[in-house]
């Protein structure tokens, strides 16, 4: 079958939402999961690995408890905004956004020598192919960013591979 | 073992036929005789079976690494011989550890509670020095056998099948770290044998039958582990379970068990100490809880970010980094919205 293909250069944000499990209820506070784990393993296969591992942010969220949506409200997102208005501020002085940090890039950013040992520790007990791997660093160099910190700490490093949930 | 002997039992008969027929002709050499002149009538895959030559039948074991041994022999364990209903023949890869032995058994659709406990009670019975048995299945088997593994302890696995036959097929690199482990796995059929559903519950008698003791994780109240428990209860051997729910069809044989007398158990260390009872003192006194301290004792079982943060008094931030550093260390990993204790070596089960 004859098509045409048009090539539009993009670079797309992806954002998307999936539940844990089939009932979507692991982990939960309230409702207790009644998916067995072979269900749960089909229901994970269908988000590939390589798939997954593009996805540079994968946060678990949990339910929110009754008094945190009525109680007094957290840090307003106008708050957080100038905070990343400012890191993304920080990231064009310095060249370009972390997103297109190169391999080598990376490598001569100032990591402190605690932040490279966890970084290798994590390689191996993460097993993180070599985009995670990138993938993880560009998400510490943000996250030093956002704490306006000109190194980039082991703090930074550990935030990164907390916002990699394996799901 | 004579070369008659091991053409029979690996022709394929039922292993209570292969009893009764040398029981009836005394020795294993009328017993083939008898067949060979249609005197003992069996169908024709078994006559093919058992013409098939003894020195062909041990190139076969030797390439699996197995051996086939007979009660009384060496390396066919005693408690397991003591049964009325012992195994004729036992099929052997590795050597079965002559340490107190635990059972750890349940059903192959566990929830993951049941998955990680029984990992829990695998680790806590290798570091107690002690050996785990179990089927190998899918669920609580492999969890359990993944726990010990993962301690580094030794286990064996009763399959239902012949050894050769890799089922589950995801399980056969648990079973070659058994072997590794100086553990074994044990088939009381030959190699060959395919996984059908009737051999199943006869191999429960011999993880039974290997055990000190038994320990049911998840059942429902149809399956092997309940059949496993019922083999327990006639050989004397003591049936232990893990409450849970009563509305839980995971929990409900295991419910039903304590109810009938089964002793509760509520962690890893409620086990050792009612087993050292039983086969006196354990090796070593390590804590038998996974992941470093620090992580157990924040997130017992499984905690959301917020309840990590509220226990450690921590920000958001360094709640995060603290939950990263135990993801990197490999202490803690994701389920769902929890963060929960992952045991000390990393698995590959996924």
């Amino acid at each position: 079958m004859p098509y045409d293909v048009q090539i539009t250069e993009a670079t797309p944000q992806l954002v998307a939402a999936t539940n844990p499990c089939p009932c979507g209820f692991t982990g939960d506070r309230l409702t207790r999961c009644e998916c067995t784990e072979r269900g749960r393993k089909r229901y994970r296969r269908r988000l590939s690995g390589p798939l997954l591992d593009r996805i540079d942010l994968r946060v678990s969220v949990a339910r929110l408890m009754p008094d945190e949506f009525i109680g007094p409200r957290g840090e307003s997102t106008n708050a957080v905004r100038s905070r990343v208005v400012a890191a993304r501020k920080r990231q064009r002085q310095r060249g370009v956004l972390n997103r297109d940090l190169r391999a080598v890039e990376l490598r001569d950013m100032r990591w402190t020598e605690a932040a490279t040992a966890l970084l290798n520790q994590s390689v191996e007990s993460q097993a993180l192919t070599a985009r995670g791997w990138n993938r993880v660093r560009r998400v510490a160099v943000t996250v030093a960013d956002l704490a306006e910190s000109p190194t980039i700490e082991e703090p930074h490093v550990a935030e990164a591979l907390a916002l990699r949930a394996d799901l | 073992m004579s070369g008659e002997l091991l053409r029979l039992a690996c022709g394929g008969l039922h292993p209570d036929r292969v009893r009764s027929l040398l029981a009836t002709h005394g020795t294993a050499q009328r017993t083939v005789a008898a067949i060979q002149r249609g005197k003992v009538k069996v169908n024709d895959r078994v006559r093919a079976a058992i013409d098939v030559s003894a020195a062909e039948r041990r190139k076969e074991l030797a390439r699996l690494g197995a051996a086939c041994i007979l009660p009384r022999q060496a390396g066919y364990p005693e408690r397991l011989a003591m049964l009325p209903d012992a195994p004729t023949l036992l099929f052997v890869r590795g050597s079965i550890p002559s340490q107190p032995a635990v059972a750890v058994v349940g059903t192959r659709k566990c929830t993951s509670y049941g998955r990680r406990l029984a990992t829990a009670y695998g680790t806590a019975i290798a570091e107690a020095g002690w050996v785990l048995v179990s089927g190998l299945a899918r669920g609580i088997d492999g969890a359990a056998h993944r726990g010990t593994v993962n301690a580094g302890g030794k286990g064996v696995a009763v399959l239902g099948c012949g050894l050769d036959v890799a089922y589950p097929r995801e399980h056969a690199g648990l079973a070659d770290s058994l072997l590794e482990g100086e553990g074994a796995v044990v088939s009381e059929y030959p190699p060959g044998t395919p996984p059908e559903a009737w051999r199943f519950p006869p191999r429960n008698r011999v993880i039974s039958g290997l055990s000190q003791a038994v320990v049911v994780v998840e059942a429902g109240v149809k399956g092997g582990a309940l059949i496993t428990a019922a083999t327990a209860l006639e050989q004397g051997v003591p049936v232990f379970a893990v409450p849970g729910d009563v509305g839980r069809d995971t929990s409900r044989g295991t419910n039903l068990l304590i109810r009938d007398g089964a002793h509760p158990v509520l962690d890893p260390d409620d086990l050792l100490e009612a087993l050292s009872l039983v086969l006196g003192p354990r090796r070593s006194t390590r804590a038998v809880l996974t992941g470093s301290d620090d992580v157990t004792a924040l997130i017992g079982p499984g905690a959301s970010l917020d309840e990590i943060a509220a226990r450690a008094r921590l920000s958001p931030g360094e709640t995060v980094a603290l939950v990263g550093r135990w993801v990197a260390e490999g202490s803690a990993g994701w389920e769902g919205s929890s963060v929960v204790p992952v045991s000390r070596r990393h698995t590959t089960d996924r």
